[in-house]
This record gives C-alpha cells, structure tokens and sequence, in this order.
C-alpha cells in the first residue's frame, strides 16, 4: 500500500461493499414502509373475523360446520356471499382483509366487498390474488373506498370453480407498523407455481405487485452504490471496482435464493403429481385429465385417420387443448370462435367433438344435429360421455 | 436411447469444433457448448432432407447419418486426435485465482449445475405444459412422427377448403420447423409419443448455452472468476430457467442462438479468428429456422460488422436511419402495413406499454436485477460503449431495443406487452448478448486498454 493512501482504506474492500449494502437495505425497507403503511404506526385494537358459515349465498353453495362451500355460480355467472353487520365497523381500524379458503379459486377471479353506511346501494370491492393453496392478504386502503363505517362484508366470486371452494373466514387485521413490514416479508416469501402465465411472466413472489421484491433489491443496489461513491467522496475509501461488483451479486443471490427454493417447492409438488408415472398417467393426473380421457375415447371411436375433425367447446382452452389431445388425427379448432361453423362447412364423414358445448342438439331419432336454430346436419352419435360428444356426419337425406 | 439422441448430435458437432479442419482446436468449453447447437442445426435439417427425399425417418439411419457426420473431421485429424482429446486444464485455469475468489466461483458454478439438475427433473417428470407449446410447437411433432416425415400444415381455410383433407392445420401452420423436429427427433429414440421426456433438447440447450458462455467469457479475456459470475447470472435468470423447464417454446434456442452467434462474431471481429466467424456465421444462418423474428436478429449483425469496418461514419448514417425510421413511422402507422404478422398502428397506448415494461423488466421476478445493472453498467462504462469490438456489441444492443422499441410501440405487439403475453420473451432473445456485453464493459472499464478490431 502506498504510503499516502488513507489510514482507514486498510479495511477490506468488502467491508465497504457489504456496509454500503446493508445500509442501503435499511434505508430502502425504511422507505418501503413509509411508503406502504397508512393509518395508525400501533396496532388500535383487535382484530374482527366472521366465520364462512355467516355468510349468505347467492349461487350453490353447502354449509359443512364452521365452514361454507362455494359450488357453483348462479345464473349470471357470479356467486355472491354476504354478511350484513348489525353493529356498523370502523373502516380506519382495519387494514387488511383476508379471506381463509382452500379448493378451487374461481376462474374469473373473486374479490373481497363491503358496504359503507350512508352509501349502501355502492359495492365497493378489492381483488383478492390465489397464491398457490392460499388467498393473500388483500390491502384495504381509502383510495378503494375503504372509510367511514362499514355495514356488510362478502365476497364475489365470478366464472365456474374449478373444485369446490371451503371459506372458513373472512379476518379483518388492524393497521400497525410490524402488519406492513410482516406483509411486505410475506409477499417477498410467497409460493409461486407454475401457472399458464409462468412461460409470459413471474412476479417473483406476491403477484399483486403491492411490494415487489426485485424493486426493492434494485434500489437497494442503487443506493447501495450512491452510499460507496459518497464514502469514496468523503475519503473513507478508495474506488474498487470489486466492491461495486459485489454489491451487484449480493442483491442478486438474494432473488435468487428466493427463486431456488421456490423452484424447489415447485418440484416437490411436480414430483409429488408426475413421477414414476407412464406418460398416459401424467396426462391422467394434470390439470386436464378429463379432457385428455375424453379425447382419447373420442380419437379410439373416430378410427378413420383421413377423417376431417372438428372440435367445439365453450372455452379456448378445452377447445385448443382438446385438439391437441387429438392429433395425430387430422384436426381443426378455431382460436377465438366458439360457435359453430354453418352447417355447409362439414362433409359426410367429418368428424365434430363437441366438448361441454351449449346451444347443441342431437335427436337420435332421426339423427339431427342442431345448432343456432337454423343449422343442422345429419349425424351419428359415436361417443357421448358426461355432456360431451363426437358425432360422425352422414350424408344427407 | 433418448440419451443417445441428445448426445449423438452433440457428440457430432463438438468433434468438429474439438478437430477443427486446419486449425487448433477450440476451448473444452466452447466445443461442448457450440458443438450442441451445430448438432441440432445438422440433425434437423438431416431430418428435412430425408422428407424432401420422400424416405420415411429412422431413428437408427439418422443416428448412423450423425455419428458419420461426426467422424469425418475425426477422419480428417490424422494423428491430432490425442491434442483433441487432451483433457482441459482446470487447474490452470483456476491457478489465478486467490483462495477466496476460488470458492466463490466454485460456490457459483456449483449452483448454477444445482440449477440445471432441478430443471432437468421438471422436464423430465411434467408433461408438455405452456401454451403455445401445445397449440403450435408440437401440433406439428406428434403428426410428424406418427406419419415418418415432414407433412404439410396450411391455414383453417386452406383446410376448411380442402375435402378430404391433404394436409393438416393449426394456429400457426408456417411456423419454422426445427423445435418440432427436435421433439419428433425424441420421440424417434423412444420409439413412442412421450411429450414430457422429448423436450430433453431444452435441458441440453440449457446446458449448452451455459458451457459456450463460460467459453466465450474465458475466450474474450476475463478471469475464471469473472466468467464464472458471469455464467452464473446468466443461468439463474428466472425467465431462462421457466423456459428451460416449461420446455416446449421455441425462445430459449432462439435467445441461445442468437446469443452465441454474437458473442462469436464479436471474437471473430476481435482477434480475426476464423473459427469463430464460421460459428458466428452457422448459427447466424439458423436464426430464421427457429422462429420468423430470427430474420430480424439476423439482420441485427449488419449494423455492427458496418460500425466494426467504419465507425464513425456508420454511426452517424445508422442514427440518421434509425430516426428516419421512427419518422417514416410516424407517417406509416395508419397504413396498417404489416410486417410478418405486425400489423403497423398508431393505436398503442404508448403510456400503458412503458407501464408494462417497467413492471415486467424492473418490479417483477422475470430478469432478477438484470435490467437494474445494464443500465448501471453502461453508465459506468459510457466512455467505452463504442470503444474498439466493444462498438459491435453496442451497436448491437442498440439495434435489439431499437426493433423491440418499434414492436412494443408501433405495431399490435403493444397489446401483448399491455398483457405481459410477449414482452419478455421478446426480450429474452437479446439477453445472452446483453449478459456479455455486460461482461465485455466491466473488463474494458476495469481492466487493460482497448484491444484494436481485427477483422478477418
């Protein structure tokens, strides 16, 4: 070392880099938090829960102890469940909802909802995120019309459930500072499985992106190097781009240690659904196992493999991935279509799958398939299971 | 026998880059890494051929095809075979490092095979999973391999028109033909249709892409130390491991491809080396054999090798072009030109594609912090962003944001960016490059004067 370096510049490079870092942390988390609290900085009170059974449903939906299970939508496509309170709550003593459930989230999503005294014709609601097995806590905020004195709490669940759908509660969390920091921790550490969006995009944790980890990682990258620079500055060391580089890959491991346990968790689960099974089996044991059946039963009676085939279903994915279960028959969905196509369109022996389609008839007795009130076709029925269907078109006549 | 048919291929292109035909031969590293990626360009376009020909595959004539493709330059060595095969020197290579910086790569290196081994796993155990994987990927490989060849696919009504039916159809039905052939190649080997284990080819690309980085990091003149950071940062970026596991799309081998094509051309402009223009180039020329947009990232490589031979003037006429094209935008936007499927529009909500973009490359789990450090790098290094080789790499970076800046705001592509559909995918395919040209910038601000472009 050169006789005029600073006295304090015999410290390690990595001392400053690890200091500036761990600075740079607090300061962000600090900011994090001031950012994302609202209301009182102690907790002012317990918390407020209403048991599932509570709840009055609109939809089907059976009552199982404490516990309500959402079955199905009503005819409108929504389920709606409500609590009328009989003594009003204060909306400033609340700042987080959550709603404990387990089975199917529905397909359209659900939020949490509630009513203000003096404005109860207005349904104000947040949207409530599936996480895996579990429902996050939704943020209740004023700018969601979360004030005043709230008279009915519920939920809206919209689009079919998958499986049914167990509400044990619905918990109303006081505001405190130690709830925001605990909240911001546990969007960090949130499970997130393989979704059908998981080849466009991860959160990276919580997906409500309220507290996203790598943002705040990445100022505290930002600040963590201002913070070095300005030690520079001031003296107390000397630029080594070591340090700079370390700072870098600390914030790095530390996604990325996220990142491979969640990896792992999701690997136990895959293993846990796929493995040591024959392919037929995985495809029995994912998510469209139905479906893959159907339309291995539908392809063993279509038997003609010159046939044209056609597949029809309400939702893409059932369509689409129904096709794809298929080929190597000679297939045909649409993307974007759900009716059918004018009866002109299909030949004798053409082949329709018509996978949970509405607006379909079939008389066996003179064997006329019937759709959109004016077309039809003359058909064999070769397959028919759980509302589901492959016809064979004959010649007309 | 699905080993086999993941390693022959290999195999195949590794002898040629290890027995290079008057030459020595190239790093351990980068024969392992390149020579997958020239395997699975030969294997595929044997594949075509055979269907030109009208002969049906077999696995065992295409496995015999492959294994003589590889034992000509072994044919060819004479007597170089021993050089070839002499084992690398690992404890030259690391004999540089200080004990710390020793465990930290090895710390690294470690994870990022723990990374690979995991991801293997979940290729292995889930079936065919994303999307478009099913809908328009391996359509085409499950009727391939049941009828033995190539069989046309055509649009819904071209088919629709067509009775009986002379050919097949899906969403995408002129979609280029490689991933498919690399799964019916799986299905080959198996002998049966198994569409978790024929997606091996995206563990293998994985693997590969990992082996060429660390070779062309080495090869560009970091340390051990900072090619093994750099390897694993490459690796453990969330969005590459998705796509490796959710095997199926055809992104990874085009950011693979396009990645190690550049890194390539960078060395062949660098130091003149021969072997390293002809990778840049066979892999170059595949870009479009793995999905449409690869004639774009093959275009990509003019405006560099323009800024290598002239750099002053090719910078300033490639910014004149490059607002010139902004403004013929502006004019064209309502035309509804299209360009492949882009339609050009002038209806993008600029304001909620920049939204979708931060959230996507800054807030969300896709990059780690990778979109935090580029911006920083380059700004730490802004003096030598067009210094020597370095002026290919940022020009080439600069063309990459310029053709998505354009996709994201003048064409319907906005609206997939809106809905996080294709952002990052699309951004996927620059990320190897950039990774690199990461590296490249801490060396050049770092380290040593700039080395002068050498061209072949």
């Amino acid at each position: 070392m050169s006789a005029d370096a600073p006295p304090v510049a015999q410290r390690h490079w990595l001392f400053w880099a690890l200091a500036s870092w761990v600075s740079a942390l607090v300061l962000t988390f600090a900011g994090f938090v001031l950012a994302f609290h609202s209301g009182p900085w102690l907790s002012s009170g317990d918390s407020w829960s209403a048991k599932g059974a509570q709840l009055t449903v609109r939809g089907a939906s059976r009552v199982d102890g404490d516990r309500v299970v959402f079955l199905q939508p009503a005819e409108d496509g929504n389920l709606v469940a409500v609590l009328n309170l009989e003594s009003p709550i204060d909306a400033r003593r609340f700042r987080f909802a959550t709603v404990r459930a387990t089975g199917g989230f529905p397909s359209g999503g659900m939020s949490f909802v509630w009513r203000v005294q003096g404005d109860e014709r207005t349904v104000r609601r947040v949207e409530l995120a599936a996480a895996g097995a579990r429902i996050p806590p939704a943020t209740l905020g004023a700018v969601d019309g979360w004030a005043g004195r709230i008279v009915g709490v519920g939920l809206i669940a919209r689009g079919a459930f998958p499986a049914p759908l167990a509400v044990e509660s619905i918990e109303l969390a006081p505001s405190s500072v130690w709830t925001t920091m605990g909240g911001i921790a546990s969007h960090w550490l949130e499970f997130e499985p393989w979704d059908g969006g998981s080849i466009h995009f991860m959160a990276g944790g919580n997906p409500s992106l309220k507290h996203p980890l790598p943002l705040f990682l990445g100022i505290s990258f930002v600040a963590a190097i201002g913070i070095y620079l300005l030690l520079v500055v001031l003296g107390h060391t000397r630029f080594q781009p070591q340090a700079a580089l370390a700072i870098a890959l600390l914030g790095w491991a530390v996604i990325d240690a996220r990142w491979q346990l969640n990896l792992w968790r999701q690997l136990d689960i895959t293993r846990y659904q796929y493995a040591g099974k024959s392919w037929e089996d995985k495809r029995r044991a994912a998510e469209d196992g139905r479906l893959f059946e159907f339309m291995r039963e539908a392809r063993a009676r279509i038997a003609d493999p010159k046939a044209r085939v056609f597949v029809f279903a309400e939702e893409e994915y059932d369509r689409m991935r129904g096709a794809y279960h298929l080929y190597p028959a000679n297939v045909l969905a649409l993307k974007g279509r759900v009716s059918l196509l004018p009866a002109e369109t299909f030949k004798p022996g053409d082949v329709l799958v018509l996978y949970r389609k509405r607006g379909v008839e079939y008389s066996p007795a003179d064997k006329r398939l019937r759709w959109d009130n004016a077309q039809a076709v003359k058909a064999d029925m070769i397959h028919f299971s759980a509302g589901s269907g492959v016809f064979r078109v004959l010649p007309p006549g | 026998m699905l080993v086999i048919s993941v390693m022959l291929p290999w195999a195949a292109g590794a002898a040629w880059l290890r027995l290079v035909p008057r030459g020595a031969p190239l790093p351990w590293t980068i024969a392992l890494g390149y020579g997958h990626f020239l395997g699975i360009v030969v294997l595929t376009l044997l594949m075509r051929a055979m269907s030109l020909a009208g002969l049906p595959w077999n696995f065992w004539l295409l496995a015999a095809l492959l294994a003589a493709a590889g034992a000509i330059p072994v044919a060819w060595s004479r007597g170089r075979i021993r050089q070839a095969l002499a084992p690398p020197d690992v404890r030259g290579e690391w004999s540089g490092l200080d004990k710390g910086k020793r465990i930290v790569a090895i710390v690294l290196l470690a994870m990022v095979v723990v990374r690979l081994a995991g991801l293997l796993l979940e290729i292995v155990w889930r079936p065919l999973f994303p999307w478009d994987a099913w809908m328009q990927w391996a359509t085409k490989a499950r009727v391939w391999f049941e009828a033995g060849r190539i069989v046309p696919f055509v649009a819904y009504d071209a088919w629709l028109a067509t009775y009986p039916a002379s050919a097949y159809t899906d969403p995408v039905p002129n979609y280029p033909a490689t991933v498919p052939l690399l799964q019916a190649w799986g299905a080959l080997a198996l002998g049966r249709w198994d569409d978790a284990l024929m997606n091996l080819p995206w563990f293998a690309c994985g693997a590969a892409l990992a082996l060429a980085f660390y070779g062309q990091v080495r090869a560009w003149g970091a340390s051990a130390f900072l090619a093994a950071v750099a390897t694993y940062v490459l690796m453990t970026v969330p969005f590459l491991d998705a796509h490796i596991a959710l095997a199926g799309y055809a992104e990874l081998h085009m950011a693979a491809f396009y990645g190690l094509a550049a890194m390539a051309f960078f060395l062949w402009v660098r130091d003149g080396d021969r072997r390293q223009g002809w990778l840049a180039l066979a892999l170059a020329l595949s870009l479009p054999l793995i999905k449409k947009p690869g004639v774009f990232w093959l275009v990509s490589f003019l405006p560099a090798y323009l800024v290598m031979l002239r750099p002053r003037p090719a910078l300033i006429g490639l910014g004149a072009v490059s607002v010139a094209g902004v403004g013929a935008l502006f004019l064209l936007r309502e035309t509804g030109l299209r360009v492949f499927n882009y339609a050009i529009t002038g209806d993008v909500d600029a304001g909620e594609v920049t939204k979708a973009l931060g959230q996507n490359l800054f807030q969300m789990g896709n990059w780690n912090l990778l979109f935090w450090l580029l911006p920083a790098m380059a700004l730490a290094a802004w003096r030598r962003l067009f210094e020597g080789p370095i002026a290919a790499m940022t020009t080439m970076v600069a063309f990459g944001i310029y053709f998505l800046g354009i996709v994201f705001y003048f064409s319907i592509a906005g609206d997939w960016v809106s809905d996080f559909t294709t952002v990052n995918r699309a951004v996927f395919h620059l990320v190897p490059l950039a990774v690199f040209w990461m590296v490249a910038l801490v060396e050049r601000q770092f380290h040593g004067p700039p080395d002068p472009p050498k061209l072949a």
